[in-house]
């Protein structure tokens, strides 16, 4: 695997907010990572610091082994669409197509037109007309058609609705399997995307608080219910994030792997091990996170 | 194709806005000028060419605004983002010049349009060979161009309050200095020394100015974030 993006002790410094605070990643190349955290956390600093359209107080960030500041070797190999993209008042959808197109060595423009069609929007239409929806669209289209290495989504379909938020999906990951590259997507919608990720890098108050394999993260926490009298003595040393009695019934969530012995003890108490979605690991981190930093997952 | 040339046709995406706008306008100040002159015996001069370059000052300003965010979040860097935004200016600098020269010659030749209005060639200003006149209406035209980029630039570089505090600081040093030049009475000798030289010789004045601002530009976008 080649490493494509190392970002190292990178922190952002506004007067009395830190937004990003001692990060260090690395990305690697045709990975889908999926990058996490609530609003606010500093996912959008990282990845304008990471496009060189912020700077960095300090650390150190290479992108295909440089650093993107005035490098447009490897700012054309980066697309980030996000959200808040401003597009001059007079442009219309094909204006903007137009100037990406130049822009990207790799773009494909029968596959912009192709997008065009399939979210329906109108070519001749000015982009400050339309929905916000079909805005996202625009920056969806240009995030899929430039087709660069690196690919950045910053919450790319507010707006959209579930039907153009699925076929979103499945064209990025049917051009992702025809086109390999590596894809960040930036987003809350946790569940919806988590099935797509290889990768997650958890973003809390600006620290990065989970950088793990999807995988690996699955089988760090599992939800326990049975009834309360049961269930309380096997919590017992355990790092559990959530307790919600019902009556003499409880649910609980817990962090850390399970061993076998664990396993048939629960099974032998009646208890029902179910595992946690990593949406429900993600709230519950990042709900609190003096718990996540005692359960040690970094 | 060079990436500068790539930000040139961003801005030109839409070619009526930088290149058939200013026309439209001055053709409208030039027409009406037209109708009003035909009705008067005494030959007309007007100052209603100066609108193509209160056109630039402001297309300086609202370029950068417009499509700055756009050109870095499509990975241009700021270098060639200045780079293809000076050439587009410039590129309007020489298209304007040569239509303005080649009007004021046509107005010469045809007898101030037959209605005695003056309008694209002005006595003093426009009194040098053609070749003159072409170089002092690129000059006044980049110059501002360049006025108009630099408060763009401030604006990206330091945000709405430095800017008005850099306008309020150039409007107290020149009340300052008008003042100054009241009290101790210099007004004729500036006006002596500016009556000394041609309306070309002094267009080469601004050659410095506008650099010097050419500079501050691409610093001050340099270091501007989106």
């Amino acid at each position: 695997m080649t490493t494509i993006v190392e970002v190292k002790g990178l922190t952002k410094q506004y007067k009395d907010v830190t937004a990003v605070n001692n990060v260090s990643f690395t990305l690697e190349e045709h990975k889908i990572y999926g990058l996490l955290g609530r609003n606010g956390a500093g996912k959008t600093t990282v990845m304008h610091m990471l496009t060189a359209q912020a700077f960095a107080t300090s650390g150190d960030i290479r992108v295909f082994g440089e650093h993107p500041f005035e490098n447009s070797r490897v700012l054309s190999q980066i697309c980030f669409v996000k959200e808040s993209q401003r597009y001059p008042d007079v442009f219309r959808v094909c204006d903007a197509l137009a100037v990406a197109a130049s822009m990207y060595p790799q773009w494909d423009a029968a596959f912009a037109n192709d997008l065009l069609d399939r979210f329906a929007l109108p070519p001749k239409r000015n982009i400050k007309k339309l929905s916000r929806g079909m805005l996202s669209a625009v920056g969806i289209i240009i995030g899929l058609a430039s087709r660069a290495p690196l690919t950045i989504f910053d919450e790319p379909y507010l707006g959209l609705d579930a039907v153009a938020r699925e076929m979103f999906y499945e064209l990025l990951l049917e051009d992702y399997a025809a086109h390999p590259r590596t894809i960040v997507l930036s987003t809350h919608l946790i569940d919806e995307v988590s099935r797509m990720l290889e990768h997650v890098l958890v973003i809390d108050k600006g620290q990065l608080i989970i950088n793990e394999d999807t995988d690996t993260l699955r089988s760090y926490a599992y939800t326990l219910a049975g009834p309360a009298a049961k269930v309380e003595p096997f919590l017992e040393g355990r790092q559990v994030t959530r307790r919600e009695p019902l009556g003499s019934f409880m649910t609980a969530s817990v962090i850390g792997e399970l061993s076998r012995a664990d396993r048939e003890k629960a099974q032998a108490e009646g208890l029902e091990l179910l595992p946690v979605s990593l949406q429900q690991l993600i709230v519950q981190l990042t709900h609190n996170q003096g718990s996540s930093k005692e359960a040690g997952i970094r | 194709m060079n990436r500068s040339a790539k930000i040139i046709s961003l801005h030109l995406r839409n070619p009526f806005l930088l290149l058939a706008l200013p026309w439209v306008i001055v053709f409208s100040s030039f027409l009406i000028n037209l109708v009003i002159s035909g009705f008067l015996d005494e030959p007309l001069y007007t100052g209603g060419l100066a609108s193509i370059f209160i056109i630039i000052f402001v297309t300086g300003i609202t370029l950068v605004p417009q499509t700055f965010p756009l050109a870095l979040g499509l990975g241009a860097t700021r270098r060639e983002y200045y780079t293809g935004t000076v050439l587009t200016g410039l590129m309007m600098g020489v298209f304007s010049a040569v239509v303005i020269t080649l009007l004021g010659w046509l107005e010469q030749v045809s007898g101030s349009w037959g209605t005695g209005l003056h309008f694209f060639h002005l006595p003093y200003v426009h009194d040098g060979s053609l070749l003159e006149q072409l170089i002092l209406s690129i000059l006044l035209f980049m110059f501002f161009f360049f006025c108009g980029l630099t408060i763009a630039a401030i604006y990206r570089g330091f945000g709405r309050a430095s800017l008005l505090i850099t306008l309020l600081g150039a409007l107290l040093i020149g009340t300052l200095l008008s003042f100054f030049i009241t009290q101790y009475g210099w007004w004729m000798d500036i006006f002596g020394w500016f009556a000394r030289y041609t309306a070309f010789e002094l267009s080469l004045w601004t050659l410095p100015l506008s650099l010097v601002m050419a500079l501050m530009c691409y610093v001050l976008i340099r270091r501007s974030v989106v």
